[in-house]
Formats: C-alpha cells, structure tokens, sequence
C-alpha cells in the first residue's frame, strides 16, 4: 500500500461483553515511517492501548480485531496464525508496558527474562546471551550489570524496571518499539531520565516509535509525529509541531487548552465525559461536548480526511461562535500553508479552521488572597515506620532500620489558603497529610490546631473541622452502600439535628452531581463522579480545611480540570483552607496559593506559588520543574535531568538529604545538613542559599566559618530549633 | 534473610503448640464421664477406683495434672495409656508409620491426578476438558469418603478382586504389597483433596494467565508452551501449595473415618477408642503429635514459599 513501515488501515477491535459486543476502536488508519516517532494520544477509553495491543496481536480473550489490517515490513499481521506471530514478536515489533510492577514474572530473575527473548530468536549460547544481556543492561543506563542481572525484579526500584522491560524490548533488534505510557507509573524525575534513555536508544538504533500516552507533554517532547484519539476513532493527525500548535479538531484544541501547564496560563475547562464505547452518540463521537457542534454533526461518523490548510481565524473569531470562523475558513486558506500529512477528522473542518491552543488568560493571581490566621501548624513533625511489626521481628538480630518518612517537618496553613505539597514518591508528602488529621499516630513533633496541641483538641472536633479526601474513590468508598447512605452516615456522626435527606442533596448539589445520585452505589459512578462523592463526604461535616490526596491523580485531564475548579469554587465559597497533595507540579500550579516541595522526609522549599515556579531556589525544585514535560512543542527545553534514584529512605545520606542527586553538590553538602531557613523569596533548605545546618540555628552554628547568616534562621524559627514535646 | 525469615518461621510454632497442648488438655478433661469408671467396668469397687486415681494422678488439681503432662512432654514421655498397659509414646509409634503412609500415597494420588487436570483445564478453558475437570471436581467433593471407601470396597475388592481391602502392609516389609494394600484407602481419602486441589490450580493458573507479564512474555514471542511454564505454572502452584498444606488437616481427619472403613491401623483408630474410652493421655498425646505434624507441614509450606517466590523472605 504505501512504503511505511507500519501501516494500520480500518483497524476495528470488538469486545465480546455480556451485553454484546462492543466496539473499542473504529476504522483507526495511521502510518509509521521508518526512524518516526509517532505519538497516540488520548485519554482513558479513547482505544489507544487496545490500538497498541491490536497491533501486537494481545488483545484479551474476548477480544478479536473485526475490521482491517495492520501491515508491518510487508505482511499483514492480522492474518497471521499464532505461531507465526511469535516470529515477529520482539523481533520486528516489541512492546514496552506501562506498568513496570506488573510486566516482569516475579519469580524469574531479570536475567532470565532478558536471555529467554534472546535465545528464542537467535542463534547463540546461554553464555553469550548472557553477555547480551548484561551489554543490554548497560545500554539502558542500569548501573552495575552484572549484579543486576541476577536479581528478581521486587529488588529493583520502578525506574529500574521500566529501564529492564525496555532492554527486554530493543534486545532483538525491532523495527518498530510500541512504548504504552512507559512513564506513568514513574515519578517527574524518573520520566524524564526514561524519555532521555528511549529518545537516545530510538536514535541510535533508527527504530520507529510508537508512544502511546495520555500526557501532551510527552508527545510534545518526544515524538515526531501524533495521532490524536478520541472514542475509539483517531480525531486527528499530523506532525507535532503543526497538530499542537494550530489544532484543528475541537477536541485536539480543548484538551490542549484544558491541560494544567507549568507554564503561567490558566487551564480551560472541557466540559462532560468520555463516552463509555458502547454508549458512544451518533454522528461525530465529539459533538455532545463540542463548542463547535452543529445539527450537521450529529448525523454520521465523520472520516478522517486531508486537512486543509486553513489560515488562522482571526483573533476575534478564535473562540467566538462558529459562525464567525466559517468567514475566514473558506477559500484562500486552502493552497497557502503546508498541509503535509495533517488529517482530521471533523465535517466543520473547514469552517472552523485552525484553533488556539493556549487558553488566552493568564492566571490572575493575586498573591496569597485573604490570608487569616494560621490554623494547623506543624513543628518538626516526624514519623517513623518500621518494618519489624511482629514480637520476634523485634527480638532478632538482624532486622530493617525504620523508615524516616516525615523527618522533622515545619509547616503552617493559613485560614482561606490553599497550600500545595509537592514532591515524588517516597517523599513523605501523603503521611504528612495524614498526621494533620492523626490519621496514622506520629513518632515526634508537635501539631497544633487552632493554636492547641492535637492532643488537647478532642477527637470529635478535630474530625469535624478537618476532613480528608483520599486519593482513590474506588476503595475509599465502601461498594456496598449507596451514595445517599455514605453521605448520610457523615452528616448524622456530626450533627443528628439537620434534616439529613435536604443535606445529602444539598451536598450533591454543591458538587455538581444530581441530588437523585444518592440512589447510585459507587460502581454505577464514573471516576470524576465519585471523586465528587468523596468532596461532598468530606463537606458533610462543614469542615474548616480540607486535605486532599492527590485527587485528581487517576482522572483524566478534562475530569481532573473539572475537579480541580470544583474544589477551588468550594474553597473560595466556603473560605475552606486545603492542603493539596500532589505529585504533579502543573495540577500544584493551578490549585495552590503557596506550595511546599517535599524531598525525603524532608521540605526543601516553600514559597508562593508564583514565586517557586517563576523562580525556584532549591536545586532539586529547579530540577522537578524542568523535568515536566511542556505540551507545547515549542517550549524551549533545558532539561535538568538527576542522575540516580531517590535514597532508601531507610539509610538517608549523610549531609543535605539531596546531595547524592544534586547538580550543584557542593564538598559541605556532604556532610551539612541545611536548615529550612526564610529569606525574601520564601523558605529553602539548601547551603546554596544560607549556612545555617539543621538543628543548630539557635546558636548560630554554621558551616564552615562563614559570616554567620544565621539571623534570617532565627527570624523564622522564632521558637528556636524546636524541641517542643 | 533467609535464615532469619526460618528461624522466625519456626519459634513462632512454640506459642501454638503450647496452645494446642491447653485446649486439648481442657476439653478432653471437660467431657463427661469417668475413665476409671470406663476402665473398670462397673463392677469395680470404690477402692478400686480410688486406688487407680490415685495412681494416675487423676485426684490431683487439674493445673498439677497439666503441669505434669507437660513436663513430662519435655522429657518426650507423653505419660501412660489408661486402657492398655503401655506407654503413649510407644502406641504413636507403632501407629503412626500406617497413617502416614496413608497419607503421603492419599497426596501423591491427588497431585499427580490434580495439578495436571488443574493445569489443562486453566490452558483449554471453555473446551470439553475443561468441563470434564470442573465436573470432576464438582462430583469428588461432593462424594462423603466413608461412602466412597465403601462402594470401592465392594467393587474392587469384593465384585473384581482388583485391590486388597485395605490392611496395613508395612513398606518396609513388601513394597509392592504394601501399595496395593493401600491403594483403595488412599483413594478413598485422596479423591475429595484432589478435587480440591484441581480447582485450585485451575483458577491460581487462569489467574496468572491474565497478568500483565504473562501479555509481556507473549510481546517478547515467546511461544504458548514456554509462557505457561515459565511465566505462569511456578507462581499458580504457590496458592496450590498453601492449599495443599492446609488441607493435610482435612487429610489426617479423614483418615480417622477412613481407617475404620479399611480396618486400617493408623493413628485415626488410635484416637477414636482412645476417644471412647476417655483414656486421657492417649488422647492428648495423639492429638498433640497430630497437631504438631499440622503445623510443621504448614512451616515447610512457607519455606517452599520463600524458595519459589522470592519476594516472601524478603516481605
């Protein structure tokens, strides 16, 4: 058919269900040129991964490919038998998993599951296989091969094995790498070593790329190339540079403007859901949420067609009605710009012409709004957890040292503000969370409330002022009760008097769910639905500050825009404070009035929310906020990229906790531990900035014999090096 | 690790043998009646009877009693049969070998029959082997054992005289004897296990068979034969194994039903008139080393864990 290396023409995959079969994907045709690097991307239930295994032929037993042909280097491989598919896999096409925690068989060592793909499609020795493999485990940057190569994979960290499946995958020299969000599962710091790491391997090796993600940043960064799907249908595609500059489909356009950007622009909603397949509208799968819909939309499937090149709308038109854009569209727009490969996938194509993507306003930030008096505060707030839980786990020589979690925390939320916590995994960020609430008991420290220690603030109080929102809806609502009787158990544990029926509905009201929800049980809900669930549980009680663990973090980017304005309304109307828990630095953007980033136990910067991204003063903060990748392709990129992993919590460095990753380490970090110490621009914890070590501010010891700068320390700890009870 | 991890397996069995040596003591001494009594007959004179508790201990406080045993226990002497003139400890010995041996032959039938089926039937799902093994299964659990030691009985032993009906034959004494002897009770007991243990593999392997990494394994080409395995049988057997080790309970219990059946002289017979006859220290010794067999099966169950699944010694 064409000269591609891949091409997938009609493709169509059904899932046989109880309630017949259902069609995940539909007449999805892409190509894939030798040495391209081609990005699908869209978000959960667009069909993108199901594209991915329908190409490898993986697809789970109910499934079957019903429509269409995937040729790859000259056979098509829907018409192979079995058999001669295991030809071609891992030879000619190989697949790299999301999950590096579950792809790799626990029970074989690495080094068996990287010889075993070897030995099946060459022709050599278990020995120089071996060597292969440990050459393999080189490339991708694994430090000490030979040591890896025999353990099993529950030894090695996620970042690890994500590098271990992708020495699996390029170990037989494929055409083609299919990669399905090789960087989700993994922490900001770890993403960016891993894209680093695929990027370069791609480029030696001239192999052709598949990304398959739901993060515009990644496919801005990384591919050449991007399909763009929605509903099980590819919406739109083209290069990179053109699709993410000049959108042309209404849903390319409204989820680039709806995703949070590091960048200092407020985030667009999209409003609705991704249609579950099988209950997908007729006509265009868009036109339910698509500004742009007409009548003409809701009547057939539009095919994915050669774009014109239309010239921009003008600015007036950009977002206006579509009746302006029509104007501009038509005629000359045709023959001008290149239109080379761009293809979409909408009958108002050519009214509509191209889209905006950024979202014109700017965040209007005012710094701090209306701050009152602090009401949760923090002091060296600590917590151990320690892994020998049983009597005899103790009384044995020989075990675990505990792991430091939240070691020495300062921290304070202010009446009406919204305090985001950042940092990656391991950080210690949701523990912390949870000791504000004593939700899990705390090893040192002390936390006031209202200016009272926890402990002086009775149980029932405490539970009714600050409340917690967890981050998975799936297991912190219980499946057998209804939404109605989980609210009701909230309102009536606070407050028997109220009229709780009136209340449930109410609350489900305020968070945006019709009050007759109340009759759903939890897996009747979406995922954006039964967040708001968990929102309106936590409102049930009238909480002054609310904690919120990373909630949007398993809801796509439309539900998670919508969420995250939910929260933010209620917050303003309410004058609740939040503390929002996140690992994801563009949500922290867009939610929070002041951010603290969190590193091993540890706050390493604090500051306010414009002020840390314009300019942060923490080396690994810095590092963190070039990692994330910008869905603007042409974002100028200078990444810092940090060598190695984070530390076992369990045996911290000596010295600045980040000095083992840190650029700019200097010989003292070593061995000095920086206080988190207060200067114009916020709080930083690093000796770039004071001399002040930790624990030791009061008396003005520093490092080395430096001018003692120690007063800003004592400024902001008036209380002295706090060894409060 | 490891090390640590068995030395921790195995000092936890203290507290639960001590636990176990408690109840049994407790309830044995709390059923009704009165082993002199038993012992004796009815004819028996007050003396007599005086004279007997006196000599066994029986009129001391039940905390000396247990005291006692339980010294005596440490020295390895589980104290002195009340009905028959010899040691506890000499009776286990001479029946524990026939129920032991019962038991093994019971396992061995059971796994050889089940894993397999189990495996099949994970593999070919939906197909009529699967079926067959699912009905298989369905009716061996369902069967009673003492109902079934009897219709084989009366169809390979007396009908077609296939096998002996029963009657320990020592294997050290004639092998080949000795398996054809116990090849109906060992079915007899091994039947509703195997049943049990079919389903278990087939529902741990259809698991492993939908892991993520069991899809990684079909990425890299490898072929169907390699992936079950490699990459799904070491890990769908752990749950089987678990199983297993907690079902040579179920075994030894059925095997005090079964060896009546048999005429077997195992432990089971043991336990059952020493039941009858409230012969105190029989009992408690019995259920003891019963007891204590049970849980060091289930400490080598772990141990065979912590080889397959590395990750165990390690948690």
């Amino acid at each position: 058919m064409t000269d591609a290396l891949l091409s997938v023409r009609d493709l169509t995959t059904e899932f046989a269900t109880p309630n017949g079969s259902i069609r995940a994907i539909e007449d999805v045709s892409f190509d894939v040129e030798s040495g391209e690097k081609l990005g699908i991307v869209g978000e959960s239930g667009s069909g993108k991964s199901v594209t991915a295994r329908s190409i490898m032929g993986l697809l789970d037993e109910n499934g079957r490919i019903a429509n269409g042909s995937v040729e790859l280097g000259g056979h098509d491989l829907t018409s192979l038998s079995e058999r001669e598919l295991t030809d071609v896999r891992g030879t000619e096409v190989a697949m790299i998993f999301q999950d590096p925690m579950s792809s790799l068989t626990p029970v074989l060592t690495v080094g068996t599951q990287i010889t075993e793909t070897i030995l099946e499609h060459r022709d050599v020795t278990k020995a120089e296989a071996r060597e292969q493999a440990i050459d393999l485990l080189e490339q991708v940057r694994i430090p000490d091969p030979e040591s890896v190569i025999d353990t099993y994979p529950h030894q090695l960290s996620g970042g690890q094995r994500q590098r271990v499946l992708i020495a699996i995958a390029i170990s037989c020299d494929p055409d083609l790498l299919i990669a399905d969000e090789p960087t989700t599962a993994l922490d900001v710091t770890i993403e960016a070593q891993i894209l680093d790491l695929l990027e370069d391997l791609v480029s030696d090796r001239e192999t052709s790329l598949v990304q398959i993600t739901h993060d515009l940043g990644v496919v801005a960064e990384t591919c050449d190339r991007v399909a763009v799907m929605y509903a099980g249908r590819v919406v739109e595609q083209g290069p990179v540079s053109e699709v993410f500059v000049e959108p042309r489909h209404p849903y390319t356009a409204g989820l680039l403007r709806s995703t949070p950007r590091i960048a200092d622009v407020e985030p667009e909603l999209l409003a609705g859901n991704v249609p579950d397949p099988g209950e997908r509208p007729v006509g265009c799968n868009f036109a339910p949420r698509c500004p742009h819909s007409t009548d003409d939309c809701h009547v057939d499937d539009p095919p994915l067609e050669p774009a014109g090149a239309a010239s921009r709308p003008s600015a007036e038109g950009r977002d206006a009605a579509p009746a302006e854009g029509r104007e501009v569209a038509s005629g000359e727009g045709r023959e001008a710009a290149s239109a080379e490969g761009r293809e979409v996938a909408c009958v108002r194509t050519d009214d509509i012409g191209t889209l905006e993507p950024i979202p014109e306003a700017k965040r209007e930030q005012t710094a701090t709004p209306e701050v009152g008096p602090t009401i949760v505060e923090g002091e060296r707030v600590e917590k151990d957890f320690s892994s020998a839980d049983s009597l005899l786990d103790r009384l044995l020589p020989g075990g675990e040292p505990p792991v430091r979690a939240v070691d020495g925390v300062d921290l304070s939320l202010a009446e009406g503000e919204t305090l985001g916590l950042v940092g990656e995994s391991g950080s210690g960020k949701t523990t912390l969370g949870r000791l504000l609430l004593e939700l899990t008991d705390r090893t040192g420290g002390e936390i006031r409330f209202d200016g009272r220690p926890l402990a002086e603030v009775p149980e029932q109080e405490l539970r009714s002022r600050i409340q917690f929102v967890f981050q998975d809806p799936n297991s912190s609502l219980n499946p057998r009760q209804t939404v109605g009787k989980i609210l009701r158990f909230a309102i009536k544990k606070h407050d028997a008097a109220t009229d709780v029926d009136d209340r449930i509905a109410e609350l489900l009201t305020e968070v945006g769910l019709d009050p007759e929800t109340r009759h759903d049980y939890p897996h009747q809900l979406s995922g954006g639905q039964k967040q708001r669930v968990g929102v309106a549980r936590a409102l049930a009680v009238d909480p002054d500050v609310i904690v919120a663990d990373e909630p949007t973090s398993a809801l796509d980017v439309s539900v998670q825009g919508q969420l995250l304005d939910l929260l933010d309304d209620i917050k303003r109307e309410r004058g609740l404070s939040m503390v929002f828990i996140s690992h994801d630095l563009s949500v922290i953007r867009h939610i929070a009035d002041r951010v603290a980033v969190m590193y091993l136990g540890r706050i390493v910067e604090v500051g306010d929310t414009r002020g840390l991204f314009g300019a942060p003063q923490h080396p690994y903060t810095e590092a963190l906020l070039s990692a994330v990748p910008d869905p603007d392709p042409g974002a100028e990129v200078d990444r810092i990229v940090l060598d190695g992993e984070i530390p076992d919590p369990k045996r911290p460095p000596e010295g600045c906790n980040f000095v083992t990753r840190c650029p700019e380490a200097m010989a003292e970090c070593e061995s000095h531990d920086p206080e988190l110490v207060a200067n114009d621009d916020g709080e930083v914890a690093c000796l770039l900035h004071h001399d002040v070590v930790r624990g030791e501010s009061a008396d003005g010891a520093t490092v080395s014999d430096g001018p003692p700068e120690s007063e800003a320390g004592d400024a902001a700890r008036a209380d002295g090096s706090g060894d409060s009870v | 690790m490891r090390y640590r991890y068995i030395a921790i397996r195995l000092l936890q069995t203290v507290p639960v043998l001590f636990g176990v040596s408690v109840v049994v003591f407790i309830i044995i001494h709390s059923a009704p009646g009165d082993p002199v009594v038993n012992m004796l007959g009815i004819e028996a004179t007050d003396e007599n009877v005086a004279q007997i508790r006196q000599a066994y201990g029986l009129n001391d406080p039940l905390y000396v009693q247990y005291a006692n045993w339980l010294g005596g226990i440490l020295q390895g002497d589980l104290g002195q049969s009340l009905t028959q003139n010899r040691s506890v400890t000499a009776l286990i010995a001479s029946r524990l070998p026939a129920t032991l041996f019962l038991a093994v032959a019971s396992m061995l039938i059971a796994v050889v029959i089940a894993i397999p089926a189990g495996i099949i039937s994970a593999v070919r799902k939906g197909s009529a082997s699967d079926y067959g093994v699912t009905l298989g299964a369905l009716t061996g659990i369902s069967i009673p054992n003492f109902w079934l030691g009897l219709i084989l009985i009366l169809l390979f032993a007396r009908t077609y005289n296939v096998f002996p009906p029963g009657n320990y034959v020592p294997p050290s004494e004639d092998p080949v004897a000795a398996i054809r002897h116990v090849a109906l009770p060992a079915i007899t007991v091994g039947t509703a296990f195997a049943a049990l243990l079919a389903r278990q593999t087939r529902s741990s392997m259809l698991d492993n068979l939908n892991q993520e990494y069991v899809k990684m394994a079909k990425s890299k080409g490898l072929g169907s034969r390699k992936i079950f395995v490699r990459h799904a049988l070491k890990q769908a057997l752990l749950p089987v194994i678990t199983v297993a080790g907690l079902q040579f309970g179920y075994l030894l219990s059925a095997t005090v039903v079964v060896e009546q059946v048999f005429a077997w002289p195992g432990m089971g017979r043991l336990i059952w008139s020493a039941v009858q006859q409230q012969d105190y220290p029989t009992v408690q010794g019995t259920v003891l080393v019963v007891a204590t067999l049970f849980v060091l099966i289930n400490v080598i169950v772990d141990l065979t864990y912590s080889y397959l699944d590395p990750r165990v010694s390690a948690s």
